[in-house]
């Protein structure tokens, strides 16, 4: 297998902000200090202002395009035609990253417009590593694959997600994008070990992280957490952030809002939030591995 | 050359010789500036999954009776008689 | 069902419709039902398609109210899910489907404008071109002009409706008095076009109309003429054809010998 390029942004870069439409403008003129933009692929396969707005965006922030239909987890298969539009804006807009998520959301002619859930068995993986390898080699350039939040799991799963990520990285040289409130809802909702999920990533393969927000839900009469990017980040999620930056010190951070959209200062606000707690995480490892 | 190929080729031809600030364009095109601008992009709502998805959801269906229109339909003078074809 | 395909298919199935039992025993049941998991993707699936769909149609859902229009948004994702991943280009046929509901049987204005919204979208969203200018055409002889194929800009969109479906998306658009809108304003033929960062549209006459439809069609200038003079009205191609140039609905010449027209 020959190496692919790299997907990574500058280590140590600032934390990066979703840039959605409503805010676009305000970031074409304000220029907000964020270390990258993200978008959401789909949204930009177009022609019109959007997809120039980006292309001017792209001159003066590192940009990541983070894809949310090419279904990586399809028994059937990559759609080509979905992979060629997503190579055609990835040659436009040379981002820095390049993502998509543990996921399907295609069968049969319809496109079911969610990241649905996987079983993790061996055949899954073997799908999903065909596919990774399929979109890495149309675009010539590693992605990154992120750990989505699920409400369901199967009876038949034989493998826990942290060692089907792994094996995923180790069979096709993925990276990993680690969304820290995914994992927050999956521990609240399924009862996880977040530590020790942490530590079954490989921890070289992590080159960004999610922050987000999430609400709380009722299914069949009981709380069930949501994860809808409607919400500031939890506290909670913020603790786990901080053991999150010192296990993985080279990956990126992302404020990742999609419901109930807020002004831009409270992104900016979120985003210089997670500088502060980064570099006061990996100080405090500093000072630990002094003492010890 | 026939006639309708000949009337085509001078019309053309006067067309391009005034050149694209013609003042056949008198009439200039509409339009909308903030059209799109403050729209949510549709696919940000599938990465986040709808928070009104847990509750459950009744069918619209069920609510046949209540399907009718209701909006500004009806204020527009004329509106609600049948339009000849 | 442990076969990931047969899972996906089912899987879609309760998406779409509802679960079989084989589906329902592959899910983990801890504290809450599989049926219940299951109903956190189904409407998941359709609250945000309902939604892509009232970002598209703001106008439509204005005139028939939000609670018709999500029951018909419903009813119609439930019978018409995406092919494709962009939701920018789901709602195609809603339009139509609007047409065929009895309910709006007294109010057949309301597809027209369904289909004026889509008309919009697509203008907005279409691919980038480069407009055609007059130096363009420098190296052609006049006499080849007659057969000239002229490719219009992706974006150029030609609308017509026995309603007067503009009026009554401004009325609401520019937040005027609707009120006061009357039906009496005849029918609507449009273009629609994006220029640079802008949605726009021009009023076309019968003649214009019928010129454009026969370039969109692939067929020769000199045939879009004739289709235009078969309208019975005055039509002057250098004015139309002028027009065309300045505003940049121009993408391209294909050259006679080509039979397409296709973009």
């Amino acid at each position: 297998m020959r190496p692919l390029a790299t997907s990574s942004l500058p280590a140590r870069a600032s934390a990066g902000i979703g840039l959605r439409d409503p805010h676009r403008v305000e970031v074409e003129e304000r220029r907000p200090p964020v270390g990258f933009l993200e978008v959401h692929a789909e949204n930009y396969l177009c022609g019109g202002p959007r997809g120039r707005a980006l292309e001017r965006l792209a001159g003066d922030y590192p940009l990541s395009v983070h894809a949310v239909g090419l279904s990586l987890g399809s028994a059937a298969g990559i759609d080509v035609r979905h992979l060629e539009r997503v190579a055609a804006l990835v040659d436009r807009l040379a981002p820095a990253l390049v993502s998509e998520h543990l996921s399907w959301s295609g069968a049969a002619n319809a496109y079911l417009n969610d990241l649905l859930p996987l079983p993790y068995t061996e055949e899954a993986l073997a799908i999903v590593a065909r596919n990774i390898d399929r979109v890495q080699s149309r675009l010539a350039r590693r992605i990154l694959v992120e750990n989505p939040s699920v409400y369901l799991r199967f009876g038949h799963s034989t493998i826990p997600e942290p060692e089907f990520l792994a094996e995923l990285v180790s069979r096709t040289d993925c990276g990993i994008l680690f969304d820290v409130n995914n994992l927050y809802v999956n521990q609240r909702n399924h009862g996880l070990d977040p530590l020790d999920y942490m530590r079954g990533l490989p921890a070289a393969a992590v080159g960004e992280l999610h922050l987000a927000g999430h609400h709380v839900n009722d299914a069949d009469g009981r709380a069930i957490l949501i994860d809808d990017h409607g919400a500031p980040v939890c506290a909670a999620v913020w603790r786990l952030y901080a053991q999150a930056v010192r296990r993985f010190p080279e990956a990126s951070t992302l404020i990742e809002w999609d419901c109930r959209l807020p002004p831009l200062a409270e992104l900016l606000a979120e985003a210089a939030e997670a500088d502060f707690r980064r570099a006061q995480a990996l100080a405090a490892e500093n000072s630990d591995a002094q003492s010890a | 050359m026939k006639t309708s190929a000949l009337v085509v080729a001078s019309a053309v031809a006067t067309a391009l010789s005034l050149g694209a600030v013609s003042s056949a364009t008198a009439q200039q095109a509409k339009n909308e500036k903030c059209y799109g601008i403050v729209k949510a992009t549709k696919n940000d709502c599938q990465t986040a999954t709808s928070s009104c998805a847990g509750t459950a959801k009744k069918d619209a269906q069920a609510d046949a009776w209540l399907f009718v229109p209701a909006g500004t339909c009806e204020k527009i003078v004329g509106a609600s008689l049948k339009p000849k074809s | 069902m442990h076969n990931l395909l047969e899972l996906q298919t089912a899987f879609a199935g309760a998406v779409l419709r509802a679960p079989e039992p084989a589906l329902l025993r592959t899910i983990v049941d801890d504290g809450i039902a599989a049926e219940a998991r299951l109903a956190i993707y189904r409407n998941h699936y359709r609250i945000t398609l309902e939604e892509a769909l009232a970002a598209t149609f703001p106008v439509t859902r204005q005139l028939v109210g939000s609670a018709f229009f999500a029951t018909a948004a419903e009813r119609f994702v439930s019978v018409t899910p995406p092919t494709a991943p962009c939701l920018f280009e789901y709602g195609a046929g809603f339009a139509a489907f609007l047409a065929s509901l009895p309910e709006l049987a007294s109010y057949r204005f309301v597809p027209g404008v369904a289909r004026l919204e889509w008309g919009f979208n697509l203008a907005y969203h279409s691919a980038d071109h480069r407009p055609l200018a007059a130096a363009d055409f420098a190296a052609l002889a006049a006499d080849a002009y007659a057969g000239l194929r002229l490719r219009l800009a992706p974006s150029a969109i030609l609308f017509a409706s026995r309603h007067p479906a503009l009026a009554i998306w401004q009325a609401h658009s520019e937040a005027a008095d609707v009120g006061a809108m009357r039906m009496d304003g005849g029918p609507c033929r449009l273009l629609l076009l994006r220029q640079d960062e802008a949605l726009g549209w021009r009023e076309l006459d019968a003649a214009e109309l019928a010129f454009l439809a026969a370039l969109r069609r692939g067929r020769t200038l000199e045939q879009a003429h004739a289709a235009a003079l078969r309208c019975e009205m005055p039509f002057d191609l250098t004015a139309a054809f002028g027009r065309l140039l300045a505003e940049g609905s121009l993408a391209g010449i294909d050259s006679p010998a080509e039979t397409g027209g296709s973009q």
